[in-house]
């Protein structure tokens, strides 16, 4: 996998190379942007500074692979720890597919409103850090490479009365090749959205009896819960698996009190918007050290939107809790 | 025909392994606790191509003409995405072995750490030790049968 995100990455410097190998008198013309990779071509008769510079792009390129090699890695590791995490989790249907596996079960009353997960904050704490570096790293990259002058030159004009609304479209969708120079570029923002879904996983777990339920004739509050509980746990034996419609109230709402995702609510959602956030500053990652009113009011709106998907994301959770029974999701239809 | 079909699988069942062995000895390697060594390796990876620069004289921008207009090509030591990996592989290395060993349990360093077999209950404590087990190679191997 490594080697192809590399392959993919090096795709625009390795093109020259191989046209200009073909040749026999090569002519020197100078690529859209023009840096080291490609400085044979301030004389493509000199075969040595050919070979000479090919040399320098496979070293430099070796040091980006070890990165890419390590950030795969790395974001594999987290995706199997995440999914690690959901397969662990108790579930009915699971422990009769899978009866002498150990699993989690989850706490409904638990005080800490994670399930009775909170000790486990370390490990989904540090994928949050980890995703962050990640956003850091990412942002400087990106900031380094894509020409946004056109961008800023068009939130510049915003607060003096002179711009014109489809001007906007032209400095986004009229620059995208100077927004995303090379390959490399554009697999960013498709690697951070991939990371951040990693990340979030584990906000499944309240999703986790979805595919069972469904399948069955009868879909409410009291399956799905049961789906949580092992048999011989306080409440399925004290309630005789919920047998009243009020232990059904009780577990439900203990249920949606309880957190989506691991590290509490507000973390979670909190850690959304930040990650939408960056993930429109990699697409256009306008910075400069003097902004304009209309760069403020640009990183206002993207504040905005981000706010906005991370909303829709956390409905979509709920939704679909809401669907099985609205009981799952409280009376206000939101967890603590 | 059967003995072709064998062969055939046969071959892809090596060839599977190999990969398998190979991506997991990779991997084993770079989630290993290391030595100070390969962090000054990686550094001076990052090095070599600021020296080679300096020798074919790209490491500074050189403004040329090229066929009927002026150019720019912007030198090696001008990247600062290139010039930050001297510093950011051995932090990249570090960083994942670091989270290796605190997601998958690679060595004593955290073990005051709560990893997800810890929660689960105490009567299936030998159950436990396996998946913990279990949990640290699959962290290490690429193709893993869970």
């Amino acid at each position: 996998m490594t080697v192809v995100v590399q392959l993919i990455d090096m795709w625009d410097t390795l093109v020259p190379y191989a046209r200009s190998l073909h040749k026999a008198s090569p002519v020197a013309v100078a690529p859209y942007r023009w840096d080291w990779a490609l400085w044979f071509l301030s004389n493509p008769a000199d075969r040595g500074l050919y070979w000479k510079d090919m040399g320098l792009v496979a070293l430099a390129y070796v040091s980006q692979f070890g990165i890419t090699l390590f950030a795969i890695s790395l974001i594999i590791l987290l995706l199997r720890h995440n999914v690690f995490y959901l397969r662990s989790i108790y579930l009915r249907s699971r422990a009769r597919r899978f009866p002498n596996r150990p699993m989690v079960p989850l706490d409904f009353a638990a005080a800490d409103l994670r399930f009775g997960l909170q000790p486990l904050f370390v490990v989904f704490n540090v994928q949050l850090l980890m995703l962050a570096t990640a956003g850091a790293y990412t942002l400087v990259s990106r900031s380094s490479n894509s020409d946004t002058t056109a961008m800023s030159a068009f939130l510049v004009k915003l607060t003096s009365g002179e711009f014109k609304f489809s001007e906007f479209w032209g400095a986004v969708f009229g620059n995208l090749p100077q927004l995303f120079p090379t390959v490399g570029q554009r697999i960013f923002p498709v690697v951070w959205i991939a990371m951040f879904a990693i990340v979030l996983l584990p906000g499944f777990v309240k999703l986790l009896p979805v595919p069972d339920v469904l399948r069955e004739d009868e879909i409410d509050a009291r399956h799905y819960l049961l789906e949580f509980l092992p048999p011989d746990s306080e409440r399925a034996s004290r309630t005789h698996d919920l047998q009243n419609k009020e232990d059904v109230d009780d577990a439900a709402r203990d249920f949606s009190q309880q957190s989506f995702w691991p590290v509490s609510q507000t973390s979670a959602e909190f850690f959304s918007v930040a990650a939408f956030f960056v993930f429109f500053l990699i697409v256009a990652p306008v910075f400069t050290w003097h902004p304009s009113v209309g760069h403020i009011l640009f990183y206002a709106a993207l504040l905005v939107m981000s706010f906005l998907c991370s909303a829709a994301l956390f409905s979509v959770f709920r939704y679909t809790l809401r669907v099985i029974d609205p009981r799952l999701v409280g009376k206000e239809g939101k967890e603590k | 025909v059967q003995a072709g079909v064998s062969l055939d699988s046969g071959l892809k069942d090596v060839s599977v392994k190999i990969v398998n062995d190979l991506a997991s000895a990779v991997q084993k390697r770079l989630f290993a606790p290391g030595r100070i060594t390969d962090y000054l390796l990686l550094a001076i990876l990052a090095v070599l191509p600021m020296v080679l620069a300096r020798s074919i004289g790209i490491n500074y921008s050189h403004t040329l003409v090229l066929g009927s207009s002026k150019a720019t090509c912007a030198g090696y030591w001008e990247r600062r995405n290139w010039i930050s990996l001297i510093v950011l592989l051995p932090v990249a290395l570090w960083t994942a072995r670091t989270i290796a060993d605190l997601l998958f349990c690679q060595s004593p360093r955290f073990k005051k750490h709560k990893r997800i077999p810890d929660l689960m209950p105490k009567e299936s404590e030998a159950s436990t030790h396996e998946l913990k087990e279990a949990l640290q190679t699959v962290g290490i191997c690429w193709l893993p049968v869970l």
